[in-house]
């Protein structure tokens, strides 16, 4: 058989070269002997985020049943996979050195290099926000409306964090915000989106406590408020409906105590009375509302941003429910939902409206400079639609 | 079908050599001889494939290719391994330069 250093001499001078143009190092391509086989493989173009992941020894995910599009999932991150193609030619080569690794050799010889695969193409992502609507719809045959409705629940219908995320295209990460953002609770390790009124009802329940132990609003004691409770709801929900209202204050003889979020509070109680309201006069609606919430808490307009719109041109103003969760995902469709129902928005109104659909490379001020057209009015920035009526 | 995509412990060295066009051949690749690469001593990668000359580039790649395997498919869904995460290539995207007059035989 040939002598590789021969082979490669015999070539170099074919192309009217010789070895004192070249390093000593020359490397020969040779196709893998199971080539068919060996060239089954697919390439993913990664990004910084995907790098990252696979070098912390992460496992990624493709996940969602019955989807026409492949979505891809780090822990923390979702993203949609798209097939690049190039009219190159990828050969996909072990072995290779580059200039650096031989430029120091000064042994002539032949380095072998094996062709696995010529490639046209590979895959590239992008990011995107999971599909909330899907998850909202999956856990809305479910609702919990109580106990003693439990037996209208299709069994089979109820889902672990486990089972929804098989069937949702999202990160884990993602996921559990957005079931946060939700209010669900997990009832015997399924997750249960609690019907309006008897949210209403468990939450009356648990205020109810304050006025009952007279407890200072700093001091709310989460085992007093578990056993006062324990006959009427569930303590699964207690658990979940005290985590997703109170926040640690401090401790007192060894007794961790917490207080009732304001802001959270405050907004349920709005949503409450704008509920089956349609159109409430505002001014009626201000006074009603600073009434219904615990002694103590106090009421203020920015609360209602993301949950409700305040028409101020019409006599007299009026307020309506309109909340984050009902609007499309899709950007081009939310932003017209969102012109259509009020011409024109200050950054304060429309961010919570719009949050859910940012990105690591698109944030609110991003999302905005796309969709919508700015002006000033006695030096307020207002957004409206990009298209003139 | 639910995939997974895992590191394992280790990877293997790949990197890309990217050619204008296409290669075709009229049988089967499986073990046959491509090609030749040298290095010009100005450090230029000089590809020769049959008659043909191309001069090349090496670069890192903005950003890198993961290289996959399929290590299982069945019915609950399939695991794919990552075999090489390739950053370099050499990238020959001038038009091949014909080698004619071949002197005979060498040697």
């Amino acid at each position: 058989m040939e002598n590789k250093v021969d082979q490669a001499n015999k070539v170099l001078l074919s192309a009217k070269l010789t070895e004192s143009d070249v390093y000593p190092v020359s490397e020969i391509f040779t196709f893998h002997p199971e080539f068919a086989e060996v060239s089954d493989f697919k390439l993913l173009e990664l990004n910084q985020h995907l790098e990252e992941e696979l070098e912390k020894g992460d496992t990624l995910y493709i996940n969602g049943s019955s989807s026409d599009n492949t979505v891809l999932c780090t822990n923390t991150n979702t993203f949609n996979v798209f097939t690049a193609e190039t009219s190159n030619s990828l050969l996909i080569s072990n072995g290779l050195k580059l200039h650096n690794n031989i430029k120091d050799e000064k042994e002539k010889c032949v380095h072998d290099v094996t062709v696995v695969g010529i490639s046209y193409e590979y895959f590239v992502v992008a990011q995107i926000k999971p599909d909330f609507n899907k998850v909202k719809q999956l856990l809305s045959t479910t609702v919990y409306r109580g106990k003693e409705h439990e037996y209208e629940v299709d069994e089979s219908k109820l889902l672990t964090f486990e089972d929804l995320w098989m069937k949702t295209q999202a990160s884990k990460e993602e996921l559990k915000s957005t079931i946060k953002d939700l209010n669900v609770v997990t009832i015997n390790n399924k997750l249960r989106i609690l019907e309006f009124e008897y949210h209403f009802r468990v939450l009356s329940f648990m205020l109810k406590l304050i006025d009952e132990f007279s407890w200072n609003l700093e001091q709310i004691c989460y085992e007093e408020t578990v056993n006062s409770l324990v006959d009427l709801v569930p303590s699964d929900i207690i658990n979940s409906m005290f985590s997703m209202y109170t926040e640690e204050t401090k401790m007192i003889d060894g007794v961790q105590l917490y207080r009732y979020k304001e802001r959270e509070v405050c907004r349920f109680f709005a949503q409450v009375l704008l509920y089956s309201a349609g159109k409430f006069n505002f001014k009626d609606f201000m006074q009603a509302w600073e009434e219904s919430v615990p002694e103590g808490m106090k009421v203020e307009e920015n609360m209602l941003h993301g949950i409700a719109l305040i028409n101020r041109k019409s006599m007299p103003n009026v307020i309506w429910m309109f909340s984050e969760f009902d609007l499309p995902d899709t950007i081009n469709d939310r932003f017209k939902v969102l012109f259509e129902a009020k011409e024109r928005w200050s950054y304060e109104e429309i961010a919570p409206y719009i949050a859910r659909l940012t990105t690591d490379k698109l944030d609110v001020n991003a999302l905005l400079a796309k969709h919508a057209r700015n002006f000033k009015v006695n030096d307020v920035k207002y957004y409206s639609s990009k298209h003139l009526k | 079908m639910p995939a997974i995509i895992k590191m394992p412990n280790s990877l293997e060295d790949y990197a890309i050599v990217e050619l204008q066009g296409d290669i075709q051949a009229d049988c089967a690749m499986d073990g046959r001889f491509l090609g030749n690469l040298f290095f010009g001593n100005n450090g230029i990668p000089m590809l020769i494939i049959g008659n043909h000359l191309m001069y090349g580039k090496e670069s890192k790649m903005e950003k890198p290719l993961a290289m996959l395997r399929r290590v299982k498919s069945d019915e609950t869904g399939a695991e794919y391994h990552v075999n090489a995460i390739i950053r370099q290539k050499i990238l020959f995207k001038t038009r091949p330069k014909p080698i004619v007059g071949t002197p005979g035989k060498g040697k």
